[in-house]
């Protein structure tokens, strides 16, 4: 694809499969978020194929809408809508923590979003403020569902280890002793980001990421703690952390819970507006992508923040194939005539015996069929009479043992008087021989002389 | 004005609340008829009146769906059930609801997936009657068939296509209708997930019966191999890699001998395998390389293919001394690799074949 209907802007965002781009549909002018995947680094596509999919079949105002996707090169551009405020995680950044009556507005949008997820049979698996998304006007949406996998039947399928260790529920770190684990891993990520939110930082942020991993399972769960946040938040966090995923709320019933009853959304926009005349002030430096898109794609003015990097999966280093079966060398289109049957000459000219030389027909007519292939390019040279092209005929595609064969025989056109022909037929003979009890050398001969030619290339032509 | 608007209509739906499964069914067909009527594809905004259609379609549709699986307040009845679903097949409204699916709204469309796999799961002792009315009535996955045409409804009609070749006797309809053949353009579709979507349906078809697979494979062994050869050297990579890792499975089925052995033996297929494998893109050469090894084990191998292998063999010792498996961490694939390089190395050198 080399138009596309899209202008890339800068790089608001990396994650471990890709890049994300903030772009503009060149007729429409409409703002869309572009997430870049590289399908040559994921092993499993499939179950990103999978994941497009799911989201094309979600429709819901508090789940980041999917728009189209497509693919050029090897990377899967995903096109979702276009979250201008950014993350709960950049508002934090500028307000540090929210208010309990703003935490609970955010915290009421996700669990719609949630719900709506649930309903559609889908985990989110990765529930936290960098993922829950919040647009100009100020809307919150439910984003990333890079890791969101589908909840099965049986509700204890899912075996792969994602999301964010800080956020993450006890049953998905201890898979074995729970037995697998369904959407109620959600609930316990929005209790965690609940007190995010509150206190601007996850519990246990300073511990070691790895080590909680294994902490969370076997301590008690976390608690808010302090005159400071009402008993509402402090029941509403209680129940969504519980061990035992049975314990947990749904979505929708913590809808009803008192501490969302608080919710406003007029404080909300208030917030939403003073963080945009922040963010106005003080823009974000556009990050680095990590992953190479047509630099005519990009915006004029966004150019400089798109290293120039060479992709490193690009190597050049191809094989040569050749694809020539010797039968099709032996039935070519060269006909019959051409053939330069060395049986005979052989039989003619000299006392040499196939037999004694031990050249087996087989081989004779693979060399045949090399040698008639060469024979006929020379004998197409010669009928135009053509010294100089004779010298430097085009040399069809030999493998390199070959081209040692291609050129004796050459030489055996070249040779004036019948006796050379016979004596190059012989050396040609006994090479053969001698290659059939030590495979490959005819090949590290013309590799030598190529590697001789290279060095000594020019010096050669002049001693000549 | 609106509101007041919606509050009268309301008072009518309810006032007009199908009673029964039977008058259910009937009162969702109609509708569906004035919809279908009434929708002009052309107009970028849908009108008043097609909007109250398909509110109302939306609406009876939410209730068949009420009837199959309950709600928060009633469990479903068995006997309603089967009125409802006789009624359905009586009236071909699996069809109407099909040939209007794009016509319904976008939750409805998914509803009408739920509601065709409740009713195809419905067993009455060894019988599924659902089945038994589709096979009489080809028609409807004639329309599934070709639903990748539709933008709207093609994985809707995936899904519920999908959901039908689960079952044998739809398994062996699909694959041997000519518009099978199709799904090798419909996975070229610019729409993304409709393009991958029909992939899905593809690969499934090939795969979820073995038997009537492998009779299929080796019955039309040429046609076949002739559009999945085209589809792994497509410029797209994502068809380029499903096709690659579909033929991969389908050559690891023992059941598909047939098919195997002509695959094995004709040169085009080695060459392009050969392209493969030297890519630059490695999930391209892994996946190359599980469809190599079966050319390099296979007991007999023609002259062609030996011719091939054998005068290749010094590039193929150079690329296999350094096919780097580190990254997959998969310690059968380093076997194989060491395997196949010690066959290569003891083929005859290119004067020598036997």
């Amino acid at each position: 694809m080399s138009e596309v209907k899209y202008k890339f802007g800068e790089c608001i965002g990396k994650g471990n499969f890709g890049d994300v781009f903030k772009a503009t549909d060149k007729t429409t002018k409409k703002v869309y978020a572009i997430k870049v995947i590289n399908l040559d680094c994921s092993e499993d596509m499939g179950s990103l194929i999978q994941e497009i999919r799911f989201l094309s079949l979600f429709r819901s105002p508090f789940i980041t809408r999917y728009c189209e996707a497509f693919i050029d090169d090897i990377q899967m551009y995903v096109v979702m809508e276009y979250c201008g405020r950014g993350s709960c995680s950049d508002l934090l950044r500028v307000v540090k923590r929210m208010s309990e009556t703003l935490a609970a507005f955010v915290i009421r949008e996700t669990l719609k979003g949630l719900h709506y997820l649930h309903t559609q049979q889908k985990v989110h698996r990765d529930i936290k403020a960098a993922n829950i998304l919040v647009t100009d006007n100020a809307e919150v949406k439910v984003g990333d569902f890079g890791v969101s996998g589908e909840i099965t039947d049986t509700h204890i399928k899912r075996k792969t280890f994602v999301g964010t260790p800080f956020w993450m529920a006890p049953e998905i770190i201890a898979r074995k002793k729970y037995g697998g684990y369904d959407e109620r891993v959600d609930i316990w990520s929005t209790g965690i980001t609940t007190i995010e939110l509150v206190r601007g930082v996850p519990p246990l942020l300073d511990q070691d990421p790895m080590k909680m991993v294994f902490q969370i399972p076997k301590c008690e769960p976390p608690i808010l703690k302090g005159d400071k946040y009402s008993r509402y938040i402090k029941l509403f966090v209680k129940d969504c952390l519980k061990m035992e995923p049975k314990d947990r709320p749904t979505a929708q019933s913590l809808l009803r819970h008192p501490f969302i009853m608080n919710a406003l959304f007029v404080e909300f926009a208030k917030l939403v507006e003073s963080v945009k005349r922040h963010q106005t002030r003080n823009p974000k430096t556009p990050k680095v992508p990590r992953y190479k898109i047509p630099l005519d794609w990009v915006n004029e003015d966004d150019l400089i923040h798109h290293q120039k990097h060479d992709n490193p999966n690009w190597d050049d280093k191809r094989i040569e194939w050749d694809f020539e079966t010797l039968k099709s060398l032996r039935q070519g289109p060269i006909g019959k005539q051409d053939y330069i049957d060395v049986k005979s000459s052989i039989g003619n000219g000299s006392n040499m015996q196939i037999d004694t030389v031990g050249v087996t027909l087989v081989a004779l007519n693979s060399l045949r069929g090399a040698m008639a292939k060469a024979a006929a390019v020379n004998n197409n040279i010669n009928s135009h009479n053509d010294k100089t092209s004779l010298v430097e005929p085009k040399s069809p595609r030999l493998c390199t043992g070959e081209v040692l064969y291609f050129c004796l025989q050459r030489v055996y056109l070249r040779a004036k008087s019948k006796e050379t022909k016979r004596t190059v037929l012989e050396l040609i003979n006994v090479l053969l021989q001698y290659e059939d009890s030590n495979p490959g050398l005819s090949a590290a001969i013309v590799e030598e002389i190529l590697k001789f030619g290279k060095q000594n290339g020019s010096s050669l032509e002049d001693t000549r | 004005m609106n509101d007041g608007m919606k509050e009268g209509n309301k008072l009518i739906f309810i006032y007009r609340n199908p009673k029964n499964p039977h008058e259910l069914v009937r009162a969702l067909n109609e509708q569906l008829q004035k919809l279908d009527g009434s929708y002009n594809p052309a107009a970028s905004v849908i009108s008043d009146s097609t909007k109250k259609y398909q509110d109302e379609c939306a609406r009876y549709i939410k209730q068949v769906k009420v009837v199959l699986h309950g709600d928060d307040e009633t469990d479903p009845q068995p006997d309603q059930i089967s009125v409802l679903a006789q009624e359905i097949y009586s009236s071909d409204c699996l069809l109407h609801l099909i040939v209007v699916l794009r016509k319904l709204d976008f939750d409805s469309r998914k509803d009408v997936s739920i509601i065709f796999l409740t009713l195809l799961r419905r067993q009455i002792g060894s019988k599924s009657p659902t089945v038994d009315y589709l096979l009489l009535n080809p028609e409807i996955l004639i329309v599934l068939m070709r639903g990748a045409e539709t933008k709207e409804t093609g994985l809707i009609c995936g899904q519920i296509l999908r959901d039908c070749i689960k079952y044998e006797q739809m398994l062996h309809f699909v694959i041997y209708n000519p518009l099978f053949w199709k799904f090798f353009d419909y996975v070229q579709i610019p729409v993304f997930e409709i393009a991958t979507d029909a992939f899905t349906t593809l690969h499934d078809v090939l795969t979820l019966h073995k038997k009537i697979a492998s009779e299929f494979l080796g019955a039309y062994y040429s046609e076949f191999t002739k559009r999945i050869n085209q589809l792994v050297q497509s410029n797209n990579y994502v068809t380029k890699r499903q096709s690659v890792k579909l033929l991969s499975e389908l050559v690891l089925e023992r059941r598909n001998q047939t098919f195997l052995n002509a695959y094995f033996d004709d040169t085009n297929n080695l060459k392009l395998i050969m392209i493969l494998l030297s890519d630059k893109l490695k999930n391209l050469q892994i996946e190359a390389f599980h469809i190599f090894k079966f050319f390099i084990a296979k007991p007999k191998k023609c002259q062609g293919i030996l011719d091939i292998l054998i005068k290749n063999k010094e590039n193929f010792i150079a690329f296999f001394d350094d096919f780097q498996l580190d990254s997959t961490n998969d310690p059968t694939m380093i076997d194989e690799r060491d395997y196949i390089l010690k066959e290569i190395k003891g083929l005859p050198d290119i004067e020598r074949i036997q």
